[in-house]
């Protein structure tokens, strides 16, 4: 809690979720050449999604515009012509573009092409890819023939290309982003001996892997070629029958020359030539699977890295495991390369081929789950090939410690708690034997869940899970079920990752809850249904967040007898399982009074008068001082003697004393002043204001005085908080000074068992302790702490606040 | 911080070449003394980015690789004047992979489309290029670019480096937007590049009418804005009033209120709040921690709360203001508090101590109105502006509002008012008492004619 930054401002507060993901797409490239395999959803949208969710804010919502003015108010002149741009590509395309089939430049000077929808480009080249110089295919600038050849205004025999990387980038983040479009990839490249166990690393060798991957695809490509003409003529025709008003000029059909070409060019020829070209003795090379996320403003570097460490590296890995094994990926993809040219060929609609495909299909199954469970901030389950079943999620925030604001919102529904918050970083991964666990779903269904697939842990995590309950801590739990408390946190752990379970304290009717300002109101009203079907007898849930709101009281009180008791904590653990509500916890300090400092300090004051007697003025044996003249010029500075200071100096160099001194020192100056009565005053006067008479006289104006303030303002702090009540921030860290306070306060109760429990109640009374706690981990009876704890608030002893 | 500014041009023949770069051997190597032991990444890798096909130019286009960002803006102007009928470019700057580049996506497509505009007019980039130059780069392209710098064989790279306009406009816009974040470069008598680097903030949270703008500004000292709306609703912002109010005290449409007080939003000049009323109820959140144990918030608020402030009223707080600072003169109650030494003159004044304000601060509670509080510490309030001191609360978020919120248990007949839309648990009273324009008294009245309706505190 104290590394925690409490302070509401933007760089603390906390990013709700937002995945940002627009897409799913995959590519693959075959010795013939890149593939667009697959993309997910249908039609993705992007720029649509406000930055967050508006909900969040309110009931209504008005579009915040201002970001996109300001960011392009500055361009002056280029403002008409990025809103031109952006508003329509297509047409700013084609006009760049101007005339077509011009002539392009090739890379390397191999040769001049002509190309209107066909052209070739050696398979070399094709490697290299820098002939970016190509416009735009047939499909592209005319409306494409199929809905599933443009991507997010893209033409997909573009993004082909664009998205499988050099080799170079093999094993590393693959990122690229067109205008506010980022591709997220990580791909995963055949080992130069065509197999895909190990991976190869070709970092800074680029150069060379470039020419030799070239090479080979070069001489691949012959045979490929040769493999090609067996179906070229049937490859053509089956086009011209899909598109007959496209004539296709002598010698330039689809279907000439290298068959990678024909994909790249136009669209028709790309989907069929995969499977109908005799591409079984094709191999993949490379594989990407390409996340598009379009992040808010700012959080750019937020969103890609949390994307990327949890799900794309992640799901590539397993696809190459899976390559690796069977040829997984290549066997899907071509898979689906089948049904999308088979689709071609019939005319099938999109909104029929996807539901195919994805029927048919494991691995584009599996993005479309990725898709939308990471995309709804969820876990995706993934059936690769039916041996592997993989759990993607993007980790997510289980509370947060602020209440939403006009400003900054929460994710409505999140958890509003500090309770687990934990003093020291390191122990955050290590629950609390003292917190309960909290199902998230009803145990019948997890129980169902967990024994339908038949795992090593099903056996003992059902039996977990049936001896769960929201109101018993995990110790208490391993004792009675006699599992090792190991155990438990492993098994509670696990649930808590996979967002099963919450740890939270224990449940218990003595506690208050409160409805929590995070709760999600939008979900009320389907909320208030499912309660009553959950809870029929019972009031509705209006009524019982009704009841929670006001006044604060134990959830106990609210309990109309105690045959409902076991109703209401159910209703208490569905409360708090979906946010509703909050536990309201005490937090108290030890509040030191001024009084009690003037006693602590007569007291020392009055030993050490009396151990100099003893020691040093033994013959005197006046005996006389216990009368106790507290209010003497002489008591302030004997008791700086007792600590560093040369007696009786005081009156003549006090003031350049005073600056070398430490403040801890001058707390004790004035020990007396304001706490001795009115009477002890005048001396005190002479004791202090010197300082102030010599050089700041302080009646003579605000400035001075305040320059006087300044001056001496950690003297004046430590001077004010002598004479005023304070408080103790840390008593297991008290100095001195402090636990001298602390053992004066607990001489003054007269409760025995206070007095007993006082060491142990102590360490709470930080503000970082819920006093609720107090009980569970001293292993004492909540009521004999309510009752201290109570006699602790009467003698004023406490200042306490109470939050989640 | 930009790492490196490239300019690279795609050759008829040759594809595509670095022409020019800066810092020296930051692309491609150089054998020049003062460039860059290797290159930042490795260009071939990343080419087909720099210069990508047709349907990818025209626009931002970034990559990363070797923890650089390198964003560049492909042009490709077409015109038979040039070889092929096409000229094509992209100006790049090459970023830290982890460094926010928000503001810098701006800079490079302003960039694209200045230099597209200066080369359709008089040939500016292409006027440089003779065959010289591409002749003397070709020797480097049979060479694998690649990190080999011994490889490179040109000894004078860049070839035409130094007297070039394009490096010179690379070198300055990388010294200048990396020391000063703007640049004002002439390029000749008609034209000059302007670029400054405009951090970017997220889009504001909505502004409704029942927020209260609180400024942390001197709004009335900011530069005069062109916005009308804006001027007219600027004098209204006083810390207590709510949007609506503004709206209708400044004779302007809600709508165009909202708007307008977004913006002043989205640079920070105010933060919202929500409408004080005497009969709503605040408490503590955890961040009472941060008060409690911290002297320095404790001081701002004894001096924010103090009465008498009558000049800083309606501003935020001294720290919310954040850079903002304002020598608060003592008023009479401070100066009690800074002058305790001098005792025998003040003596009897009740004054406002710290320890005062943590007591009030906790006595705040669920179902306890600041009325009622009030009357419960009528006396520890002596001198205290009760709603600065929940406001300095709500703003440093150790206070927070529970809102109210109706919900109506059976199906709300229509009504005349209007009131029954809301009573779904998804408005709070304050938006209701907006929207409405009646009181609170008068819509708890109302509600208890509803009936059947839960009041839920949140």
């Amino acid at each position: 809690m104290a590394s925690l930054s409490w302070s509401i401002s933007p760089t603390t507060f906390n990013h709700p979720p937002n995945p940002s993901l627009v897409a799913i797409i995959l590519v693959a490239k075959s010795r013939a050449g890149p593939h667009f395999v697959f993309h997910y959803p249908p039609y993705p949208k992007s720029g649509s999604l406000p930055p967050s969710n508006p909900s969040w804010y309110g009931t209504t919502s008005t579009k915040g515009d201002t970001s996109s003015e300001s960011s392009s108010g500055s361009s002056g002149s280029s403002d008409d012509e990025e809103s031109g741009d952006r508003s329509s590509r297509a047409g700013s395309r084609v006009t760049s573009r101007g005339t077509s089939g011009k002539h392009e430049p090739g890379l390397r000077g191999t040769g001049l092409r002509e190309y209107e929808d066909i052209d070739e480009v050696d398979r070399e080249e094709e490697d290299f890819q820098e002939d970016g110089s190509r416009p735009l295919n047939g499909a592209s600038r005319r409306p494409p023939e199929n809905d599933w050849e443009e991507v997010l205004g893209y033409a997909t025999g573009g993004l082909e290309n664009l998205l499988c990387p050099q080799p170079g980038l093999n094993k590393r983040r693959f990122e690229v982003a067109l205008d506010i479009l980022i591709f997220l990839g990580s791909p995963r490249f055949v080992r130069d001996d065509g197999t895909w166990k190990k991976r190869r690393r070709r970092r800074w060798s680029g150069g060379n892997g470039n020419n030799e991957l070239a090479n080979v695809n070069h001489s691949e490509n012959l045979d490929y070629e040769a493999a090609d003409n067996q179906t070229r003529n049937s490859r053509i025709s089956s086009m011209n029958e899909q598109d007959p008003t496209f004539v296709h000029p002598e010698g330039f059909e689809p279907g000439y020359g290298h068959g990678m070409l024909s994909e790249v060019a136009s669209e028709a020829g790309s989907e069929p030539k995969s499977d109908s070209t005799g591409s079984m003795e094709d191999e993949m090379t490379l594989f990407n699977v390409l996340f598009v996320l379009d992040p808010p403003v700012n959080q750019h570097i937020l969103r890609i890295k949390e994307l990327y460490d949890n799900v794309a590296k992640k799901f590539s890995k397993a696809l190459k495991h899976e390559q690796a094994r069977s040829n997984y990926v290549w066997e899907e993809c071509r898979k689906i390369l089948a049904l999308k040219a088979k689709a071609k060929e019939n005319k099938t609609p999109m909104s029929i081929l996807w539901p195919t495909i994805m029927f048919k299909s494991s691995l584009a199954r599996s993005i479309a789950i990725i898709y939308d469970a990471i995309s709804d901030s969820k876990i995706a389950h993934v059936n690769l090939n039916s041996s592997v079943d993989t759990s993607f999620q993007i980790p997510q925030a289980i509370f947060t410690p602020y209440a939403p604001t006009p400003i900054h919102p929460q994710q409505p529904g999140l958890w509003l708690t500090t309770a687990n918050i934990v003093d020291d970083e390191d122990s955050i991964s290590i629950m609390s034997p003292h917190s309960a666990l909290l199902l998230l779903e009803d145990s019948e269904i997890l129980l169902k869940e967990i024994e339908s697939e038949t795992r090593e842990r099903s056996a003992p995590l059902a039996f977990f899970i049936r001896n769960l309950t929201p109101t018993k801590s995990l110790q208490k739990l391993s004792v009675t079920c006699s599992i090792t408390m190991q155990d438990v946190q492993v098994l509670s752990n696990h649930l808590i990752y996979w967002r099963r379970a919450r740890a939270i304290p224990p449940l218990n009717p003595r506690d208050t809850y409160i409805v929590s300002p995070n709760a999600d109101m939008r979900a009320l009203h389907n909320a208030t249904r499912a309660f009553s079907i959950r809870f029929p007898s019972l009031p509705p849930l209006p009524k019982m967040l009704n009841m929670l709101s006001g006044q604060t009281r134990p959830f106990g009180q609210l309990m109309p007898s105690k045959d409902h008791r076991i109703a209401y904590m159910e209703i208490l653990a569905w409360l708090m399982r979906g946010g509703w509500v909050t536990q309201l916890r005490t937090f108290a300090w030890l509040r030191i009074p001024a009084k009690v400092k003037k006693q602590v300090a007569d007291n020392i004051e009055r030993e050490e008068r009396h151990r100099a007697k003893l020691a040093t003025v033994q013959e005197t044996n006046a005996g006389s001082d216990h009368a106790g003249h507290a209010g003497d010029e002489k008591s302030p500075s004997s008791l700086l003697t007792r600590l560093t200071l040369a007696e009786n100096s005081e009156n003549t160099d006090f003031q350049p004393r005073l600056t070398i001194t430490s403040p801890l020192l001058r707390a004790y100056r004035s020990p007396n002043r304001p706490g001795s009565d009115t009477g002890s005053e005048a001396s005190n006067v002479t004791t202090i204001p010197p300082l102030t008479e010599q050089k700041y006289p302080p009646s003579e104006s605000d400035v001075s005085s305040s320059d006087w303030n300044r001056n001496n303002n950690f003297e004046y702090l430590r001077y004010k908080s002598f004479v005023r009540d304070s408080l103790i921030f840390s008593p297991t860290k008290a100095n001195a000074e402090e636990s001298a306070w602390i053992e004066h306060i607990c001489g003054s109760f007269t409760d025995s068992e206070l007095r007993e429990m006082w060491p142990h109640l102590l360490q709470y009374l930080d503000g970082k302790h819920a006093l609720e706690e107090i009980a569970l981990r001293e292993g004492v009876k909540r009521k004999r702490i309510a009752r201290l704890v109570g006699l602790l608030r009467e003698g004023n002893w406490l200042v306490v606040a109470r939050h989640w | 911080m930009i790492k490196a500014i490239f300019f690279t041009r795609f050759h008829e023949r040759k594809g595509s070449r670095v022409l020019h770069q800066v810092p020296d051997g930051a692309i491609v190597p150089s054998s020049s003394p003062s460039a860059l032991p290797a290159p930042l990444f490795n260009f071939k890798d990343v080419a087909q980015y720099i210069i990508p096909r047709q349907e990818f130019r025209d626009r931002l286009v970034t990559v990363c690789d070797n923890k650089y960002r390198i964003m560049g803006y492909p042009v490709c102007i077409t015109d038979p004047k040039y070889e092929r009928n096409e000229y094509i470019f992209n100006f790049v700057i090459v970023l830290d992979e982890d460094t926010e580049f928000a503001g810098h996506t701006a800079i490079v497509r302003k960039l694209g489309r200045l230099l597209r505009s200066l080369e359709e007019q008089g040939n500016f980039l292409s006027r440089e290029e003779d065959a010289d130059i591409w002749d003397k780069l070709d020797a480097t392209i049979e060479e694998p670019s690649g990190h080999e710098r011994a490889k490179s064989p040109f000894g004078d790279y860049p070839p035409f480096g130094n007297e070039s306009k394009v490096y010179a406009l690379c070198e300055m816009i990388l010294e200048d937007l990396n020391n000063y974040c703007e640049c004002m470069i002439p390029i000749d008598d008609s034209n000059t590049i302007n670029l400054k680097l405009f951090p970017k903030y997220p889009p504001p949270p909505p502004v409704h009418a029942w927020h209260v703008p609180i400024s942390t500004v001197q709004l009335q000292s900011l530069a005069v804005s062109d916005d009308l709306t804006l001027n007219r609703v600027i004098p209204y912002i006083n810390g207590v009033r709510s949007v609506a109010k503004i709206a209708d005290l400044a004779d302007v449409d809600i709508h165009l209120a909202r708007k307008a007080i977004s913006h002043l939003l989205y640079y920070n000049c105010i933060v919202l709040t929500d409408i004080f009323q005497f009969n709503a109820i605040y408490a503590q959140t955890p961040a009472i921690y941060n008060f409690i144990t911290g002297p320095e918030m404790q001081a701002e608020c004894l001096r924010y709360v103090a009465k008498a402030e009558a000049e800083a009223k309606g501003k935020a707080p001294a720290s919310v203001v954040g850079s903002y600072k304002k020598d608060y003169k003592p008023t009479l109650r401070a100066k009690y508090a800074d002058d305790e030494f001098d005792l025998t003159k003040f003596k009897p004044v009740p004054e406002v101590t710290e320890m005062n304000l943590i007591d009030l601060y906790t006595s705040l509670q669920h179902g306890l109105s600041v009325q009622n509080w009030c009357i419960q510490h009528a006396d520890a309030l002596d001198g205290i502006d009760v709603r600065r001191l929940i406001t300095f609360g709500v703003l440093k978020g150790f206070l927070y509002r529970v809102h109210k919120y109706a919900i109506a248990m059976k199906e709300v007949p229509h009504d005349e008012d209007g009131l029954g839309k809301y009573l779904d648990g998804m408005h709070s009273f304050d938006e209701i008492c907006t929207d409405l324009g009646i009181s609170s008294r008068e819509l708890e009245a109302k509600l208890k004619e509803y009936g059947d309706v839960q009041v839920i505190h949140r």
